[in-house]
């Protein structure tokens, strides 16, 4: 007879048993299996909505930063007008815009054009332009010279490549600064002059490069599982919505996804990537906008463009610490702003009409840090409930006069996709 | 346990014959396990099912150089052990290493072959305290070491330690008083 001590007794004894197949426990697995079938049908919609929100992202930034030789026409976008008092620059000034253009290539370039007339005056003297150089950022010119003998007015000159710029120029003492598009293109009508320049871009341009298409052929598996095979099985990821109220009757949305590093067993880092929108119909208005791209091609006359949609992407990194089902958090927030959406005011009816549109971001922040604390406490494994504070360290414009912080209050939603 | 490679290749596939085939070779290491974990049939069941589901999604992963067994138990332990985090019946009591230590002194009582069936040393698994039943299971059953248990069970190794001593404790004195039982009955 074998004599065990008390675990080799229990080991022996339990370890492997011997249990005939139990085909109710097997029906039980099926309705388990299919259920979680269901839910893995479920999960893609999620990452598909990410996906698009990214790409979305993405293509914002190439339409205004990566076009590179782009046809370029500065015109009266006003072409069907049968005002005879349309301004109509003469050759001189587009062989001066021209030979700005061909000399400095790697430079930047404000053209100022002084005595420029309104379109509801005649042009007199639209001479006297000059080249400001300076080193804010880089231009690159096409080589090909533009073809100035061709070009009896402004409004079908300036050929470049690929984009296409019509230009408004409505007023005395116009100044407008023009960049190609890396660069955007930007107006400033101290005495309410207006300039509308538009970029065309070619979608098919930025499509065939290679450099920057987006390749699809590769398989893409499934985020969970390269989270699990990558990641640290201490580590929380999440995917987080907000909405809010701030200063200045602004509405901010946030939508993206989120690490929770633990360090300890109460404290943490999270960090994440964050699509941020806001909207804010009360800010003041700020001429020196100009509409970036004008795709319908009517004929406004631009009055007034008000920056009032911002796009940015986020990426927070604060300190957690958790208590239970509460967790309080801190930290700072670096934000870049994609795009810019503005509205412009029609009133050359007297009447007031306004429209949406992408406007150019200079006056604007591009880089924009602010300071981040929230609260959030879990309500159950899986969802949680955020409560977060914003505050901007600075104003969003560069200009003094529109000194505005937009620090917000949102309340948000959190999926934990692994805990 | 043998099972071939085509077989799990087949699962990989989605095969729903492979997965039924599959499930009853696991069915018998799976409910071994299942059983030393959990109270009753209904548990086991869930158990057994869940754990089941990570192997069939966890295939991709499997190394064929590897034990297909040991990693079937790995997983079907763990599965037991979130079950049970997810019921949370954590009673964990935290005592320090040094406190523990003359639990780990205990005397190896000698226990016969015949003595005891093993539906009888089930039931008396099943009557320790739900910590001390996971450790004892853990430790002396599944051969995991105390560090392995407190990262498990989230518990430091001095708590692992005196759940051990506990339960051996409780199963040297029910398995004392079954043998006395016994010998009077004689």
């Amino acid at each position: 007879m074998k004599k065990f001590d008390l675990d080799d007794l229990f080991k022996n004894a339990l370890e492997e048993q011997d249990f005939n197949f139990d085909p109710q426990a097997f029906k039980e697995f099926q309705s388990l299996s299919n259920n979680k079938n269901e839910k893995k049908r479920r999960i893609p919609i999620l990452w598909l909505f990410l996906g698009f929100t990214l790409l979305f992202s993405g293509g914002a930034y190439f339409l205004y930063n990566n076009a590179t030789k782009r046809d370029i026409t500065v015109a009266s976008s006003d072409t069907s007008s049968t005002d005879n008092n349309a301004y109509k620059p003469n050759k001189k000034v587009l062989e001066q815009v021209s030979e700005a253009t061909n000399h400095t290539p790697n430079i930047s370039k404000n053209i100022v054009a002084k005595n420029v007339i309104s379109s509801k005056t005649e042009v007199t003297n639209p001479t006297d332009l000059k080249l400001n150089r300076t080193n804010i950022k880089t231009y690159t010119s096409s080589t090909e010279n533009l073809n100035i003998e061709k070009s009896k007015a402004l409004g079908k000159t300036l050929t470049d490549q690929n984009i296409l710029v019509k230009n408004h120029i409505n007023s005395h003492n116009s100044k407008f600064t023009y960049k190609s598009l890396q660069h955007t293109a930007s107006v400033n009508a101290p005495n309410r002059g207006l300039l509308d320049i538009s970029f065309l871009p070619s979608l098919n341009q930025i499509l065939k490069d290679k450099k920057r298409s987006l390749s699809f052929n590769q398989k893409v598996k499934s985020l969970p599982s390269v989270i699990e095979k990558y990641c640290s099985k201490k580590d929380a990821y999440f995917l987080r919505a907000s909405v809010g109220r701030g200063q200045l009757k602004s509405n901010h949305y946030s939508l993206g996804i989120g690490i929770a590093i633990s360090l300890t067993e109460r404290f943490g880092l999270e960090s994440g990537l964050f699509y941020n929108y806001l909207s804010a119909s009360k800010l003041k208005p700020h001429r020196g906008f100009a509409q970036k791209f004008n795709i319908t091609g009517s004929n406004f006359y631009h009055n007034s463009i008000e920056a009032d949609q911002l796009h940015l992407v986020s990426i927070p990194l604060s300190l957690k610490y958790k208590y239970k089902n509460i967790s309080l958090s801190t930290g700072m927030q670096y934000s870049y702003l994609l795009g810019v959406r503005g509205t412009i005011t029609d009133n050359k009816e007297g009447t007031e009409a306004s429209r949406s549109t992408w406007i150019v971001e200079t006056g604007i922040h591009r880089n924009i840090i602010h300071l981040q604390s929230g609260v959030s406490y879990d309500l159950c494994s899986r969802w949680s409930l955020d409560l977060t504070y914003d505050h901007y360290t600075r104003s969003l414009f560069t200009e003094q006069r529109n000194a505005q912080k937009l620090s917000s209050l949102k309340l948000g939603i959190r999926y934990y996709l692994k805990k | 346990m043998n099972i071939d490679i085509t077989l799990l290749n087949k699962c990989i596939s989605g095969d729903d014959r492979a997965i039924a085939l599959l499930y009853k070779e696991c069915f018998a290491v799976m409910k071994s396990i299942a059983i030393r974990y959990q109270y009753n049939n209904a548990e086991v069941n869930e158990a057994i099912n869940t754990g089941f589901l990570k192997v069939v999604n966890g295939l991709t992963k499997y190394d064929p150089e590897q034990s297909f067994t040991s990693w079937l138990k790995t997983i079907a332990i763990n599965s037991n052990i979130d079950l049970y985090r997810k019921k949370k019946v954590y009673l964990s009591r935290t005592l320090p290493v040094e406190d523990c230590a003359i639990y780990e002194r205990y005397d190896a009582p000698i226990y016969s072959e015949t003595e005891f069936n093993a539906e009888q040393l089930l039931s008396l698994v099943n009557q320790l305290p739900p910590v001390s039943k996971k450790v004892f299971n853990l430790f002396a059953i599944d051969g995991y070491s105390h560090k392995e248990i407190g990262l498990l069970l989230n518990m430091s190794i001095g708590t692992s330690k005196w759940h051990l001593s506990n339960a051996r404790k409780k199963l040297k004195e029910e398995l004392s008083s079954i043998s006395k039982s016994k010998k009077i009955a004689i």
